[in-house]
């Protein structure tokens, strides 16, 4: 909200006291300040006045409650009435950083105080200080929910509209941004109000082209388009391609390449909108969009030369980071160095590319070569993680528009890609220093190979074992510095902290490499026999040792788990004893996702090892039920579904592994017992088909009972996951043919309709509902 | 460092804000020191409130009424 020309000393001030709260903590900084601020208030003199409140937009953010919050509200309320125009400016400002820091429970508790003083004060005969009443507002805003904007909405347009309109550029820009934070706030309830924005926006976008008005511009870019994603595609489609049409004529006349200009970092989100908004739709206009807009695409991630000199100085005076809009980014851009607005355009338009990628899938296939281009570019990108995570995302996904478009030599062009987008990665990761980026390009290498199936040669899968160990060697390295950095004493308690959330996002790496390492052994198989031998006999028991962290043993089950799975008792069988050992040993572990993945271990054992599992049947079915057994504690819902799951899962596979090896009258009772699945879908569905399964195909009576006892349970499960995302059309399908069988008996009908009047409405609606499916079919 | 900020002839405001900048810098090092001393934490405070004051420009016509494309 505050800029430079408002007052850098000011500023600086600000941000000084903000770290001041930061590192010696609320409880002793909150009390030395309101006695200050007090003092200060009481002096004749404006300045000190001004820069009390000015201090007090520091607080909001460490305050707790917000309640607490009211004497301070009561207190600008009463400055935006000053004489002084400075005082007035000041009083926004808390308001609007407040607004910002305390969102949405600042706006849920003062809307019905602030909205009206705030719209009332738009009154206010010194511009600058208008300008900042509208920039309060949209921060007010842009934290208020859906349904409390809806009252005030139809005022708040009627009052900040003419604002737009005229006046000098900085009101109605702000005014501009205060319409943009109402659309994007109110959602579908600004759709009355559309049709009337447009052509006031359009109007300004079309007839101010002067420079000084490129600023406005791209604000009304902004306005418009988040205008469209509020209101949907159905009602924006009306005005669409005239907007694209003049935003297409903006960026391809007026948007400078080489000197800073706002309307680009609007251009890129605008089309990044405009694309989530239309979906396929948005392919007709992509010829007109696309040449231009990759010309500054790629102007934007060209490394500055003076960068890195130029943010070494900027460093010396840095402050502590905090999330900007771009409106602050671009007004600070514009004052001191352009560097941060830089970084800030490439991920935009990186993100962009992103977006079009996933949003248009097939439809962007003949882009594909020219993103490539963009996407090596942006993968070196020397100065911002973010936009080298992005673009190795952008990779697997490039590969995906390919594998399914119609182009007729997709399969070749696919691994020829895959293989150049391959060696750039293992390139890029060499040098890479952070941890999370690293993890972001091995995911996206797990994720280029899964798409290109079995396409290495005995070579080629040396080579990337090699790459996988050092990767892995280079991280337990980093890793280990840590470690003994730490023993080395004189750490403070915040470096600590630094170096423990460094060796835990190396701990995920190791989880990523296990998920990579997974996916080549479920597409080269054989070929990975010699980076199996390494993992068994240098890794697997080093990780697997009890002192170790829980992402540690995560990290070696996922590779037992992976083994298991994809290279089966016959590629491994000398190392299958141990492999299952040590899923035993960590299926009760009381770590719920260190649980999960040994339970999953377990599930692909039972089905995996053929006649090997017999001997092992007994173990594995106590050490299930014995995790089933552990109490949730602290665990959220979600992640002790998730085990508890994969738990339920492991047994139905013990159940479909075994057949009639097994006590099966006493274990599908418990299994069902249990049923449904709730948290993990794609496991849910497996057993959810298998329960049907073993109805229809080898024994109802195991399931329902010898005497229908069970089918009320039976049908409770069936009719609860029916049309959720646990069943598919092959599950409902199967439980209509269930149905319809035991409708055909007048003992079993009588047994079935006892058993549904014990359901509850919704589930005897999804029941007709699956049964009208049936008929149909 | 108090010396240097009450000192009321220095008109470049970098090297008073290298001042400040000085002491925020050896608090978030050593945050101990001003944890275990209200007085020198109160100091500071009135440091930073006095600068941030001595900074306070006063309103200009510029100010009132700033010129079209003033952030381009």
């Amino acid at each position: 909200m505050l800029d430079e020309s408002d007052n850098a000393g000011v500023k600086f001030g600000c941000h000084v006291i903000d770290r001041m709260i930061s590192w010696i903590g609320q409880s002793i900084m909150l009390p030395t300040l309101s006695n200050m601020v007090q003092q200060m208030m009481g002096s004749n003199d404006w300045r000190f006045k001004f820069t009390a409140i000015m201090s007090l937009s520091q607080v909001g953010e460490y305050v707790k409650n917000v309640d607490d919050i009211a004497p301070i509200v009561k207190l600008v309320i009463n400055f935006l009435s000053d004489p002084h125009p400075k005082i007035r400016f000041a009083a926004c400002h808390v308001i609007g950083q407040v607004s910002d820091d305390c969102q949405p429970e600042f706006q849920n508790k003062f809307h019905q105080e602030l909205v009206p003083v705030l719209l009332n004060k738009l009154s206010d005969n010194v511009p600058r200080v208008l300008s900042h009443v509208l920039a309060a507002i949209t921060n007010f805003l842009e934290g208020l929910d859906k349904e409390l904007i809806k009252g005030y909405l139809e005022s708040i347009l009627n009052t900040i509209f003419p604002f737009v309109q005229q006046g000098i550029s900085l009101v109605r820009e702000n005014a501009l941004s205060a319409i943009a934070a109402a659309a994007e706030s109110a959602r579908e309830y600004y759709r009355p109000y559309f049709e009337k924005s447009v052509p006031i926006i359009y109007e300004i976008m079309k007839t101010h082209t002067q420079p000084e008005y490129k600023q406005l511009r791209g604000q009304c870019i902004e306005c418009i388009t988040l205008m469209g994603f509020s209101v949907g595609k159905e009602l924006f489609m009306k005005c669409a391609s005239d907007i694209i049409e003049l935003m297409a004529q903006i960026q391809k006349n007026d948007v400078a390449l080489d000197t800073l200009d706002p309307q680009r970092c609007y251009v890129l989100s605008g089309w990044q909108r405009i694309c989530l908004i239309l979906e396929d739709e948005f392919v007709p206009y992509l010829q007109l969009i696309i040449p231009p807009l990759f010309k500054v695409v790629e102007h934007i991630l060209q490394a500055k030369k003076q960068v890195k000199e130029a943010e070494e100085e900027a460093s010396l005076f840095s402050m502590a980071p905090e999330k900007k809009k771009p409106i602050e980014l671009i007004r600070e851009a514009g004052k001191k160095n352009n560097n941060t607005f830089e970084h800030e355009e490439a991920e935009l338009a990186i993100n962009m590319i992103y977006v079009f990628i996933t949003e248009l899938k097939k439809s962007y296939i003949e882009y594909v070569e020219p993103t490539v281009e963009l996407v090596l570019r942006a993968l070196t990108y020397p100065h911002s993680e973010k936009i080298r995570k992005q673009a190795s995302k952008c990779m697997p996904a490039l590969l995906t528009v390919i594998q399914d478009s119609n182009h007729p030599n997709k399969q070749e062009l696919k691994i020829k890609l895959g293989q150049g987008f391959l060696d750039a990665l293992w390139t890029a990761i060499i040098t890479e220093f952070d941890p999370e980026t690293i993890l972001q390009m091995v995911r996206a290498i797990r994720d280029i190979i899964d798409l290109c199936g079995k396409f290495m040669k005995k070579d080629e899968i040396e080579e990337t074992s090699v790459r996988i160990l050092r990767v892995l060697r280079d991280s337990d390295q980093r890793k280990t510095e840590n470690e003994n950095y730490k023993k080395e004493g004189d750490v403070e308690a915040e470096e600590l902290e630094v170096l423990n959330e460094d060796n835990d996002q190396e701990e995920d790496l190791h989880v990523g490499i296990a998920e990579l390492i997974g996916i080549l052994f479920k597409t080269h198989k054989e070929l990975t026999l010699p980076l199996v031998n390494v993992l068994y006999t240098e890794v697997l028991t080093k990780v697997l040792q009890p002192g170790l962290s829980d992402k540690m043993h995560k990290f070696g089950l996922f590779l037992i788990d992976d083994m298991i799975e994809y290279l089966g008792i016959e590629l491994i069988p000398n190392e299958w004893p141990h492999l299952s050992e040590a899923l035993l040993k960590y299926a009760t572990d009381k770590t719920c996702f260190v649980r999960q993945a040994a339970l999953y271990g377990i599930g692909v054992l039972a089905l995996k090892s053929k006649d090997a599992f017999a001997p092992l049947a007994e173990t594995c079915l106590v050490k299930i039920l014995e995790a089933l057994k552990i109490p949730k504690g602290n665990e959220s819902d979600r992640v002790y579904g998730f085990a508890r799951d994969n738990a339920v899962s492991a047994l139905g596979k013990i159940i479909q592994a075994s057949g009639a090896k097994l006590n099966a009258e006493v274990i599908i009772p418990e299994w069902l017992s249990y049923l449904p699945m709730l948290y993990d879908y794609p496991e849910g569905r497996k057993q959810h088909e298998l329960l049907v399964d073993i109805v229809l195909n080898w024994n109802a009576a195991l399931v329902f009972g010898q005497n229908g006892e069970r089918l009320p349970r039976v049908m409770k499960i069936l009719t609860t996951i029916v049309d959720t995302k646990m069943s598919n059309e092959s599950i409902e399908r199967k439980i209509s043919q269930i149905v319809r069988a035991l409708l055909a008996d007048e003992k079993t009908k009588a047994l079935l309709e006892n058993a549904c009047k014990q359901l509850t409405d919704p589930q005897k609606k999804r029941l007709e509902k699956v049964m009208m499916k049936g008929m149909k079919q | 460092m108090q010396k240097i900020l009450s000192v009321k002839d220095i008109t470049t405001d970098g090297v008073k804000q290298m001042a400040v900048q000085a002491i925020v810098s050896m608090m978030e090092r050593i945050p101990k020191i001003f944890k275990d001393n209200p007085v020198l934490l109160k100091d500071f405070l009135e440091m930073t409130f006095a600068y941030m004051i001595e900074t306070t420009e006063d309103v200009t016509p510029e100010w009132i009424n700033p010129k079209e494309g003033i952030y381009i």
